[in-house]
């Protein structure tokens, strides 16, 4: 007995030996800063992944094989040949002397047919002086005169030239070794269209596609900086998908571009089918409610935190980009504030901030005054309610829930209808809803205000992901209002401010520039005029603080606008 | 590990929203299971040391539908018991609900009572959480305050209490006759040394005959409501006399009540009570009827306004010496209807006129407080303490002595006296 | 670029205190004051101040004397390992005991104002559980709620006095000399620990991302705190006179009640139990914080995570001993607000003494 209890009794005092004596940590919860990193979370990522890629050397893995034979052989097996149809095998017999066998491979589909003929089986087919030429020099050959597209190349690994074919690249194999890979892709795309979800009635109205190379464009087109910098990396051992990391190269703090690089290069999954898979991949904390990245579909947004030294994620597939580093008032603001004057955009910002807040609370603070505090209401407010509910037989608390969540459900099925009764979905929910409820004395029409306001001020608030956040923390509100009316509420605020203190994005604190406090131009909830917003966010630690020259309104001699050239020749005038 | 994690957490999904239905909520109480009581009238009792609690209480469903007009009805329930708690106690025995006291807008107490002392009160007071401390407290006129709560109705405002409380700060702000007081302003006269406690009085007035059909009811606006009032006096009376029919009287709210030792004193009203307020400092706007050599021996009425007030006290010993000095401006209304004479020498007698008039006044309430009284119901002891170094010096002097002895001398300047154009009646109130 | 981790700046350091030691100033400490200083009970802040001013340079001479270490670590410098860890768990129990008070207090006043048939024990463990949670996420969370929450207070500070009680006058204050001068002067000796929150900032100046700013937090934090001390003392007197207080337990709440919204005809409770609820977790989260990472570094521990639910289990086992209220209030007032000065800053004194005479420096 003694013995076998003893393991059991040293074990345990072993791990709790181990509590104590762990190797010292910060005494905070740790966490890397753009300065010195977490060593928890980059362990296990070797330093080089920091550093930016090297261009492409010397090939690796296995090599194509020399015999034309043996190559298409061990391709045809490893992209299982038979099995699958839409693999294009295409022998040409080049005219050179002697004549040389060739082959194209390709995805039918992925590839565009007419490309291939046009581009790769025409010329090989009838190029002119191949005859004269030695099978030699084919592969040069083929590179210098032959293949017309623009990015095509030379490859030396069978595994370059998999990738390449599973990309929708066009393969090229012929006699004597020679294995090219010709772009020929035309992944099946759309034409930029306006944004969805992140509608604005002043600035671009243009939205990301699924193509990164088109994103990439719409934000060059944005940005011409010759100092904007796209740094490509393939995600997934499987998928590969086509990841793009922008950033300004003289303004994004380099320390926060390497660590953005790190997590992305060190992922080791199948693959990302979506930028959303890479946002939970990479963002500090994933289990948090609260969002760390920003996930936008504008590129003239992307643009902006470009410029404020932030760094802009792509992935190929998505309609979207990430954002990183991003604070709480990002999510308050719309790219929409830039374009208005600073008083509007100020007064929307409060707006959208009072939104957040009664999206956030108005339920559980009406459960708590009316099933706690009924003390804090005006005298006729209470006899007016007092009636209302009168006939109710549910508790307030199940009433608001119920009307909660059918709310809920009235927005997710206007999500999945079919688009042309959408509209009616949403009116007949809301009003027959509504209605019927408060008419078969479910609810009281005071709770239906409530709901409908807190419905209402959710969809102020510009963010999509900040919204859900606003939508789940609601019911954990209600349920604390629920059990301990105020002091539940105030605990539960606690616990969240607490929470969002302690959030970090990519190194930079989530409640900067608040706490910690840094200085810099005003650009939280009310904003300085643009010409005033000299100095970029100084919590991003761009390496260029200056935006604007403290002069930058420079026609402007003393404050007085009517002074100007224009003024002068319309007085002349 | 992983596991046993998901274990835990589908566990906890059953458990949270079990628990967050069945256990908890200690304090959660729906609006409907309140009954929430607008105003309370406190009385003697019928057996000696005993209190007799009269409470108004809103009845819920009473505002009619959406956008529809609030006519609210009331049930009047009563109880007796030796203290405030045991009153309420029984109260509660008899509705079975909860009564709650956080709505209360007014308390009226009982002359009786108050003639009696109202030491029973206080400590209820100071320790009731409900209470709201800003509700006005009043004391009735020669009738009960059960009386009262069944009277006091406006014409134009559905609910008796807060028409009681603003008809007593209106007729302050506005006619200088009353006091507004609040249970803090109690309080801290009674814990205060040397101050004594003032009130606002209430009265009970013939009405006037009136076409309104809704003054049918005992203190109801239906019958539903009466049904329960009558029930509830039957089960509590305890052979409490049945109140006078409450019909065809309204209430009022002139003139003030001054205590001693908590004990009611004296009542004024009229001029008295206007004088009172002059000299408390609590004045507003008020009335003064002048007659006299300077209107041609016909009363003239002067509004007066912008009042200010400047205390000096000096002490010497045991007694004091208060110079009290005070101005104002007037409006002589209907002055030239009169025939009054509106030169600047007229205007000038007036004024004169006015500051002996009210100089005597204010004299003679300082007389009555110092005889009658005998304490300080001014407040000047809130000047009189900065005279002392330290509290205990403060607490061991006898305010009281000093106050009855005190040479107070008062200076009264009219600054202006401007003849009005509009012409307001004598009678006040709704 | 280079922020160390776990640290807080000298402005959040401020902040956090004067937030947790401003929370005196609603639970029962302006009642306890006028019991003591009756009209002149607004000095005895004032008077405090000066003297903790003075009172504090030792403790911070101590931690300039041996940079980088703790306040265990320079206690055990000075006098040696047995007597540096004794007078480390002296501080200890002080600040436990700092923390069991509060704790009751507040539940108790909030279990009989606000939810009367609740529990009290729910309301402390919720509130222990909260105030673990935050001292978990570490003192810079709590360092940047507490930057967040500086304006809330403010606002609250300045719609108490100006929401219009009735009748306040500042004749109330007089007269001027209370219980005389000499009292007042010897209470301003005995109530130095009002200002025990510098405790606080001695164990956390290794924590401050330049250390040398001690001094300048240690002297914000006392002006801060005596200006809302005198503050809310001055609002008291003015609304309730000298021998109201003493019947009302804690002032600032039933200062609230008597505020209502002037049209709204509402009164500011909720906003009041919100930001008492706040600061007095604030308060909790400061004590158990340093009371787990001074006893951590007492009796050299690597870590304070662990020790914190035990911490609080101590605070609230701590908690229940006092038989009601008033023993709470009488127990605060002896150990906290009395004692709480000798503790505070007698004993770093004496530390800095001896490593003075020993000649002791940091290797």
């Amino acid at each position: 007995m003694e013995r076998e209890r003893l393991p059991v009794v040293t074990s345990l005092w072993k791990r709790l030996r181990s509590i104590f004596t762990h190797p010292k940590r910060d005494l905070d919860a740790v966490r890397f800063s753009l300065g010195e990193r977490d060593p928890r979370r980059t362990s296990a990522a070797p330093p080089e992944l920091r550093k930016p890629p090297e261009p492409e050397g010397a090939p690796k893995g296995e090599p194509i094989p020399e015999d034309l034979d043996k190559a298409v052989e061990r391709l045809a097996a490893i992209l299982h040949y038979p099995l699958s149809q839409d693999l294009v095998f295409r022998e040409v017999t080049l005219p050179t002397k002697p004549t040389a066998r060739a082959l194209v491979i390709y995805y039918e589909g992925l590839a565009e047919s007419r490309r291939v003929e046009r581009e790769i089986i025409e010329p090989l087919m009838r190029f002119p002086l191949a005859n004269k030429t030695p099978k030699a020099r084919l592969p040069d050959v083929f590179l210098e005169s032959i293949l017309p597209a623009g990015s095509s190349r030379r490859v030396q690994s069978m595994e370059q030239l998999v990738t390449g074919i599973t990309m929708g690249e066009a393969a090229i194999l012929a006699e004597t070794g020679v294995a090219c890979l010709a772009d020929v892709k035309e992944p099946p795309s759309r034409t930029p269209e306006q944004p969805i979800t992140e509608r604005t009635t002043r600035g671009p109205q243009m939205a990301f596609v699924e193509s990164h190379r088109t994103n990439s464009a719409m934000i060059r087109r944005f940005v011409h900086d010759p100092d904007l910098v796209l740094e490509g990396y393939e995600v997934g051992r499987r998928q590969k998908t086509p990841v793009a990391l922008l950033y300004i190269n003289d303004i994004a703090n380099p320390k926060l571009v390497a660590e953005v690089r790190q997590r992305v290069r060190s992922l080791d999954v199948d693959g990302i089918t979506a930028i959303g898979i890479l946002e939970q991949l990479i963002e500090d904390h994933p289990v948090s409610l609260i969002p760390t990245m920003l996930n936008t579909e504008r590129p003239d947004r992307a643009a902006l935190h470009l410029l404020q030294g932030s760094v802009v994620l792509l992935s190929d597939g998505t309609p979207r980009c990430l954002i990183a580093p991003v604070t709480f008032s990002t999510f308050l603001h719309s790219p929409e504030d830039v374009y208005q004057r600073y008083p509007y955009a100020s007064f929307l910002r409060v707006v959208r901030l009072l939104a957040s807040f009664v999206a956030l609370l108005a339920p559980a603070i009406y459960i708590a005054i009316l099933n706690y505090h009924s003390e804090m209401l005006p005298h006729l407010l209470l006899v007016t309610l007092e009636s209302a509910r009168q006939t109710i037989a549910l508790p307030l608390v199940i009433s608001v829930l119920l009307m909660e969540v059918a709310f809920e459900l009235v927005r997710e099925a206007g999500v999945r209808v079919p688009a042309a009764i959408a509209p009616t979905i949403g009116i007949v929910g809301a009003l027959l809803i509504g209605d019927m409820a408060v008419r078969a004395n479910f609810v009281s029409p005071a709770t239906i205000i409530v709901v409908a306001a807190t419905g209402l001020a959710n969809f102020a608030v510009p963010d999509q992901a900040a919204s859900f956040a606003i939508r789940i923390g609601r019911f954990i509100f209600i349920a604390l209002a629920g059990v301990l009316g105020f002091l539940g509420l105030a605990l539960g605020f606690y616990v969240l401010a607490t929470h969002l203190a302690g959030l970090r994005s990519f190194g930079v604190p989530f409640l900067s520039p608040i706490g910690p406090s840094r200085p810099g131009s005003s650009d939280i909830i009310l904003r300085d005029p643009y010409w005033r917003q000299e100095e970029r966010p100084s919590f991003l630690r761009p390496l260029d603080l200056f935006r604007l020259t403290r002069r930058s309104r420079a026609w402007d001699p003393g404050g007085q606008p009517e002074k100007t050239a224009g003024d002068e020749q319309e007085r002349g005038e | 590990m992983t596991r046993r994690l998901a274990a835990l957490l589908a566990l906890l999904l059953v458990l949270a929203p079990t628990a967050f239905l069945v256990g908890g909520c200690w304090d959660l109480r729906e609006l409907d299971d309140w009954a929430f009581v607008t105003m309370i009238g406190l009385d003697k009792g019928a057996q000696p040391g005993w209190l007799r609690l009269s409470v108004l209480v809103q009845l819920p469903g009473s505002v009619s539908g959406v956008g529809g007009r609030v006519t609210p009805a009331f049930a009047r329930l009563t109880s007796e018991g030796p203290t405030l708690f045991d009153a309420d106690r029984r109260l509660e025995e008899l509705t079975g609900g909860f009564l709650t006291y956080s709505h209360t807008q007014a308390i009226v107490i009982g002359e009786e009572l108050a003639k009696e002392g109202l030491e029973a009160l206080f400590d209820s007071f100071r320790r009731s959480r409900e209470l709201h401390h800003t509700i006005t407290l009043a004391m009735a006129d020669g009738v009960t305050a059960e009386e009262v709560l069944a009277s006091a109705r406006g014409e134009l405002d559905p609910f008796p209490a807060t028409y009681l409380s603003r008809l007593v700060t209106k007729t302050q702000a506005e006619y200088g006759e009353s006091s507004a007081s609040c249970i803090h302003c109690v309080l801290l006269a009674e814990a205060a040394h040397g101050q004594e406690i003032v009130l606002a009085l209430i009265k009970l007035a013939q009405k006037p005959a009136s076409p309104s059909p809704s003054s049918g009811g005992a203190g109801s606006g239906g019958g539903s409501a009466g049904g329960k009032s009558g029930g509830g006096e039957a089960g509590a009376g305890a052979g409490a006399p049945e109140p006078a029919a409450p019909v065809e009287r309204r209430v009022e709210a002139t003139g003030i009540a001054l205590f001693r030792g908590l004990r009611l004193a004296v009542k004024i009203t009229g001029e008295q009570a206007l004088a009172f307020n002059l000299v408390s400092g609590q004045f507003d706007r008020g009335r003064v009827v002048l007659n006299g050599a300077a209107t041609g021996g016909k009363d003239l009425s002067v509004a007066l306004s912008h009042y200010e007030r400047d205390v000096k006290l000096e002490r010497n010993g045991p007694s004091i010496e208060v110079k009290l000095k005070v101005r104002l401006k007037g409006l002589a209304e209907g002055a030239s209807a009169a025939g009054v004479d509106l030169t600047p020498e007229g205007i000038g007698a007036i004024k004169a006129l006015a500051g002996s008039k009210l100089s005597e006044m204010m004299s003679g309430i300082i007389t009555l407080a110092q005889t009658q009284v005998g304490g300080d119901v001014f407040d000047f002891q809130l000047h009189g303490r900065g005279t002392f170094r330290t509290w205990p010096e403060w607490m061991a002097y006898d305010w009281d002595r000093a106050f009855r002895e005190a040479k107070v001398s008062v200076e009264v300047e009219v600054m202006e006296i401007r003849p009005g154009l509009t012409t307001q009646t004598q009678e006040y109130g709704p | 670029m280079n922020i160390k981790q776990g640290h807080i700046d000298g402005r959040q350091a401020t902040a956090l205190l004067w937030l947790a030691a401003s929370s005196k100033a609603l639970l029962v400490v302006p009642a306890l004051l006028v019991g003591e200083g009756f009209s002149a009970s607004w000095l005895i802040p004032l008077g405090s101040a000066t003297i903790v001013a003075a009172a504090v340079l030792p403790g911070l001479a101590l931690m300039k004397r041996f940079p980088g270490r703790s306040l265990a670590g320079a206690a055990e410098e000075a006098v040696g390992p047995i007597a540096g860890r004794a007078a480390g768990l002296v501080l200890a129990a002080f600040l436990a005991t700092d923390a069991a008070l509060v704790l009751r207090q507040f539940s108790d006043t909030f279990g009989s104002v606000i939810l009367p048939r609740t529990p009290i024990p729910v309301i402390t463990l919720v509130l222990v559980l909260t105030a673990v949670y935050s001292a978990y996420t570490g003192l810079e969370s709590i360092g940047r709620l507490s930057m967040f929450l500086v304006p809330w207070l403010l606002s609250f500070y300045a719609l108490v006095p100006t929401g219009g009680a009735p009748d306040p006058s500042l004749a109330r204050l007089l007269p001027f000399w209370g219980p005389g001068p000499g009292n007042l002067a010897v209470q301003a000796l005995e109530h130095t620990g009002l200002y025990s929150e510098l405790l606080t900032l001695l164990i956390l100046i290794p924590y401050l991302r330049k250390p040398a700013a001690g001094r300048s937090v240690a002297f914000w934090v006392i002006g801060l705190t005596a200006a809302v001390m005198t503050l809310v003392q001055v609002a008291v007197l003015a609304t309730f006179d000298v021998l109201g207080p003493d019947r009302l337990l804690y002032p600032a709440i039933h200062l609230v009640h008597l505020v209502t919204l002037g049209r709204l005809d509402a009164s500011i409770e909720p906003l009041f139990i919100l930001i008492w609820v706040l600061i007095v977790t604030v308060k909790l989260s400061v004590v158990l914080w340093t009371l787990s990472t001074h006893l951590a570094e007492t009796l050299r521990l690597p870590q304070f995570k662990p020790l914190l639910p035990i911490v609080a289990v101590i605070a609230l086992a701590g908690s229940l001993l006092p038989g009601g209220l008033q023993q709470t209030n009488n127990l605060y007032h002896v150990t906290v607000t009395h004692v709480g000065g000798a503790a505070v800053f007698v004993l770093p004194g004496l530390l800095w003494l001896a490593a003075v005479l020993r000649g002791r420096r940091a290797a």
